[in-house]
């Protein structure tokens, strides 16, 4: 079984054996000469001890020199049975870089990547000559360094020093197979994977690795070895913000939720708008637990406002400042889409609606929020939807293929829909077309009750975001308002905020992706139900519209996603400035507080009839300008993945045996040198601990030995 | 309110061997005031006032009777007494372990002025004897005033020691004594401990009282040394020893503690007042052990 040692440079400190020789030697020679009276009792003493005395002198430097000696060679990290590096170097080297946000995490010695690029370095230097060294970037999308398989050398390994982790989430499994598709191309043989990585716990997906494995085997089989290069470390950080789920209006008060991982005791948060503080918090949870913090200000100005819930930098810094989007909005565009009318008392229930958000036409006040326009069905065009915030089908009859698809391709993105059918003539079709095409269970099932069996109201959700604020009154007040005719829904997993004593539901809510769906199963006509005479009436249709039409962009994308805006007003060209704006050319800035901005391209795309600008995917998080020639079309927010600033990591023998359930056994485990190299082989035994131990007692012994000798 | 005594050190650094055992007599004489050793002697001399805490065994109730105060009588002495003080000069009394303390020979030369000087004093005859391995000067024992000087000269001048051999010189000078009289060895007695006594045993013998006076240094006594060293004899130069002095204390105190206990077995065998110093002691101890002495033989 073969010895080998971690840190074979420490053996020449062997040499300090010689120390307690030399010492030895030296007092020896330095004997000082003491006149004495007599010397009678002296020379008896001596003559009695001097044998018992020398030999346990040199017994005494033998155990000195002994626990030097294994104090030395427990520093040089000797193992049993490990393999040497050096000896097995490979032709071919592929090294799977960890360049996730994980990485930025600072240690004893600079940070996890510094480590892991050191160790790289160390690698594809240590290629011997004709070998060859391809290196694949473990971020959000795995990346090869150089553009083919190339000769290892100083420029191989200049060329390393030059790539820098990202803001994004790692994905080893996604890397492997990047790294197979390579090993599959590679002009000699045998390739040796080398994956360095701080082995991020939330990174490792099993499924993914074994379809990595696979695609190892079939790319020919390489020897894997892994290197990890993570200390656990304890840091602070922001994992998530929640705006209002509202619009806003300039002036309300406004509640901004942070979700943390709190790094100390009193840990203080702040809560940042363009640059100026606007609120703190401080957690009261232990270290290393999450705690939620709210933030209570008055939303600012109508306008896109750029947001940072931040704290002090701490060892992982990714996640110390986490970016947002707050959007507060001066005036909300409701579509109502509803059927031929069919004079006043036809199909008039959306009127309710249009009165209850804007009393008056929406023309009265410049102030008011809401401004209300309505189609008949058969007039709206794509447009229509993609301009405005709020759509509301108030009873519109058969939709047509090309509404249809334009509502789910809204919901599918970031608007909201309310879906009204009361209506007898068309309700059982749009519960049959409309709700399948959504997602939802149809069709729907008619109910009607008599005047006496008028069913009155529940409210089923007292916490949601629509009743967010309102006190018990209003609530008892709504529920007050009776039903005789509407519609039954099947169970199809949608949040009922409103539903009857009888169970079924009158106000439902359902997400769509981004987008917000409403679904109220009955017509707004008195002779369905009283809603519309609720003093509650008006409050509730604008807390719903503002509700579907979200809190703007609040939510923010992940590292790794391409920064991306939605053109408003530019639909099919209407807009009378939708011409120069999309004759471009596109630009997007990257902007930090004290950085000159960062310009990087921009294309012009169409989505569901909608026009879009989007960049490439970015490794960094923060704040994305886009720009066509002189006017900004918007801002964008990126952030890192909240499971970056995961404490918990892998241990080598962990990962390696992940490795070997998903496919990829033998994985053979390297460590790291003090000096940032890859020392030889650490699979075997640790003997470290047996030296230190057997030191001690040496020392221990020597002790005893020279106290009896004095 | 009490004084620490002057210690030997200090004394020695006076210089002035004269100087030096009329401060330390002096000084003994004042601090006997208060100890139960004044007034041996049975001729009166002069009354002195009696303080709260002294005895009442010489206090005069006549004159108290008289005058209502305490006065105690002081007695001078009237015997005549032969005191030879035997100083041994051997090379090994010559080690001092510290220049900031005297050798022993320094010590004994000191101590030895210091018990003329108190024998003169009380009209005792004194004489001196300086010896190493044999007789090197002779003060014959007188009581005049002049023979302080001659001892002092003698001790001004010893000469440089040799090797001990203390039994054949204690029979010499036992041999010469003419009268029976009190005999002060001054020495260390690193000799064979069967030789010393022998020789001590001769005095006895001849009628004399002995008081010896073992002087040693601290350092012979705890032999506290740092680091290995290489020892050399003083009275023989070629003998050397190579030792580290922390392995072998512990046996050497031993050994030099059974020794001592040899000599003090044999001193008290043949009644002879032993007194163990050290050269770091003050010389009060050894002349109170003196006057003890002279106070039984009163």
């Amino acid at each position: 079984m073969p010895l080998t040692f971690l840190n074979p440079g420490l053996l020449f400190g062997a040499a300090a054996a010689a120390v307690p020789l030399l010492l030895h030697l030296l007092q020896r020679r330095r004997v000082r000469e003491i006149a004495f009276s007599d010397l009678r009792f002296l020379e008896e003493v001596k003559a009695r001890r001097s044998r018992a005395l020398g030999v346990r002198r040199w017994l005494l430097l033998l155990l000195r020199m002994l626990a030097i000696l294994l104090i030395v060679a427990a520093a040089a990290r000797p193992r049993l049975g490990g393999r040497d590096a050096a000896t097995t170097a490979p032709a071919a080297l592929l090294v799977v870089l960890d360049a996730s946000a994980s990485m930025r995490t600072e240690q004893d010695r600079g940070t996890r990547f510094d480590a892991a690029l050191a160790a790289a370095t160390d690698a594809v230097t240590a290629l011997p000559s004709g070998g060859v060294v391809q290196v694949v970037l473990a971020g959000p999308r795995p990346r090869a360094v150089f553009n083919g398989w190339t000769g290892a050398g100083a420029g191989a390994a200049s060329a390393l020093r030059a790539v820098a982790p990202t803001d994004g989430a790692g994905d080893p499994a996604a890397a492997l197979a990047e790294a197979a598709a390579w090993v599959a191309v590679s002009p000699q043989r045998p390739v040796t994977v080398l994956l360095i990585s701080d082995l991020q716990a939330v990174a490792w997906d099993d499924a993914a690795l074994a379809a990595a494995a696979r695609a190892l085997a079939e790319a020919g089989g390489a020897r894997l070895a892994l290197l990890p290069v993570g200390e656990p470390q304890v840091a602070g950080g922001v994992t998530r913000i929640r705006t209002p789920l509202r619009a806003l209006r300039a002036g309300e008060p406004v509640q901004v939720e942070a979700d943390v991982r709190v790094g100390h005791v009193g840990q203080v948060w702040r809560l940042e708008l363009d640059g100026r503080l606007v609120a703190e918090a401080a957690s009261a949870a232990a270290p290393g637990e999450t705690d939620r913090l709210t933030f209570a200000f008055a939303a600012p100005a109508a306008g896109l406002h750029r947001g940072l819930v931040a704290t002090a930098a701490d060892r992982f810094p990714v996640d110390d400042a986490r970016p947002f989007l707050l959007e507060v909005r001066d005036r909300l565009e409701v579509l109502i889409v509803h059927g031929p009318g069919a004079g006043a008392a036809g199909r008039g229930g959306w009127r309710y609606w249009a009165n209850a958000l804007a009393p008056g036409g929406g023309e009265a006040g410049a102030d008011e929020l809401y401004s209300v326009s309505d189609r008949v069905v058969a007039d709206v065009v794509d447009g229509d939807l993609v301009g405005a915030d709020v759509v509301l089908l108030v009873d519109p009859g058969p939709l047509g293929r090309r509404l249809q698809d334009a509502v789910v391709e809204r919901l599918a993105r970031d608007g909201g829909v309310a879906l009204f059918a009361g209506d007898s003539a068309d309700a059982e079709e749009l519960g049959r077309t409309l709700l399948p095409a959504l997602g939802l269970a149809g069709p729907m099932s008619y109910r009607a009750h008599g005047p006496a069996g008028a069913q009155e109201a529940v409210v089923v959700a007292p916490a949601h975001p629509v009743f967010d604020g309102l006190p018990a009154e209003a609530l008892t007040t709504l529920a007050r308002a009776t039903w005789r005719r509407y519609y039954a829904l099947p169970d199809s997993g949608c949040d009922v905020l409103l539903a009857t004593r009888g169970g079924d539901p009158l106000l439902a809510l359902a997400r769509r992706a981004r987008g917000r769906l409403l679904i109220a199963p009955f017509h707004t006509l008195p002779d369905a139900t009283d809603l519309a005479h609720n003093p509650m009436f008006p409050p509730l249709a604008r807390r719903l519209a503002a509700y579907l039409a979200g809190g703007g962009r609040g939510v923010a994308d992940e590292v790794g996603a391409a920064p991306a805006i939605a053109l408003a007003g530019a639909a099919d060209g209407e807009d009378a400035n939708a011409g120069d704006v999309l004759a471009g050319p596109f630009l997007l800035f990257r902007t930090r507080p004290g950085v000159p901005a960062e310009v990087l391209p921009a294309r012009l795309g169409w989505r569901g009839g909608r026009a879009f600008v989007a960049g490439e995917p970015v490794p960094r998080q923060g704040f994305y300008t886009f720009v066509a020639g002189t006017d900004t079309l918007g801002d964008a927010v990126l952030a890192a993945p909240a499971a970056e600033g995961d404490a918990v990591l892998l241990t080598a023998a962990e990962a390696a045996a992940r490795l070997a359930a998903a496919g990829l056994p033998d994985a053979e485990v390297l460590a790291t040198t003090p000096d940032g190299g890859i020392a030889a082989g650490a699979d075997g035994r640790e003997l470290a601990p047996w030296l230190l131990g057997l030191a001690a007692l040496i020392l221990l012994a020597e002790t005893r030995l020279s106290r009896r000798a004095a | 309110m009490t004084t620490a005594p002057i210690s030997p050190a200090e004394f020695a650094a006076l210089g002035r061997l004269d100087l030096i055992a009329r401060l330390v007599v002096e000084g003994f004489l004042v601090g006997l005031h208060r100890s139960p050793y004044h007034g041996f002697s049975s001729e009166f001399a002069e009354y002195r006032a009696c303080f709260p805490g002294e005895p009442v065994t010489h206090v005069d109730w006549r004159v108290y009777a008289k005058s209502d105060r305490l006065y105690r009588k002081v007695f001078s002495e009237e015997t005549n007494l032969r005191a030879t003080l035997l100083v041994d000069c051997s090379a090994s009394m010559g080690y001092g372990s510290d220049a900031a303390r005297p050798t022993k020979l320094a010590y004994a030369r000191l101590l030895a002025a210091s018990l003329a000087r108190l024998l003169l004093r009380q009209n005792d005859a004194v004489g001196l004897e300086l010896f190493d391995n044999r007789r090197l000067g002779s003060v014959p024992a007188r009581a005049v005033r002049r023979q302080l000087f001659e001892i002092l000269k003698h001790l001004d001048d010893l000469p440089a020691g040799r090797e001990t051999a203390l039994g054949p010189v204690l029979h010499e000078v036992a041999e010469r004594l003419p009268r029976r009289g009190l005999v002060v060895l001054i020495s260390d007695l690193m000799d064979a401990t069967a030789d010393v006594t022998a020789g001590l045993r001769h005095f006895r013998h001849r009628g004399h009282e002995v008081i010896v006076f073992q002087v040693l240094d601290p350092r012979e006594l705890d032999l506290d040394f740092k680091g290995e060293a290489r020892f050399r004899d003083l009275e023989r130069p070629e003998r050397t020893l190579r030792l580290e002095p922390a392995h072998a204390r512990a046996a050497y105190r031993e050994r030099l503690e059974a020794w001592r206990g040899e000599v003090r077995q044999a001193c008290r065998r043949e009644r002879i007042d032993l007194v163990e110093t050290t050269t770091d002691t003050p010389f009060d101890r050894a002349l109170l052990a003196y006057l003890s002495k002279r106070r039984r033989l009163a």
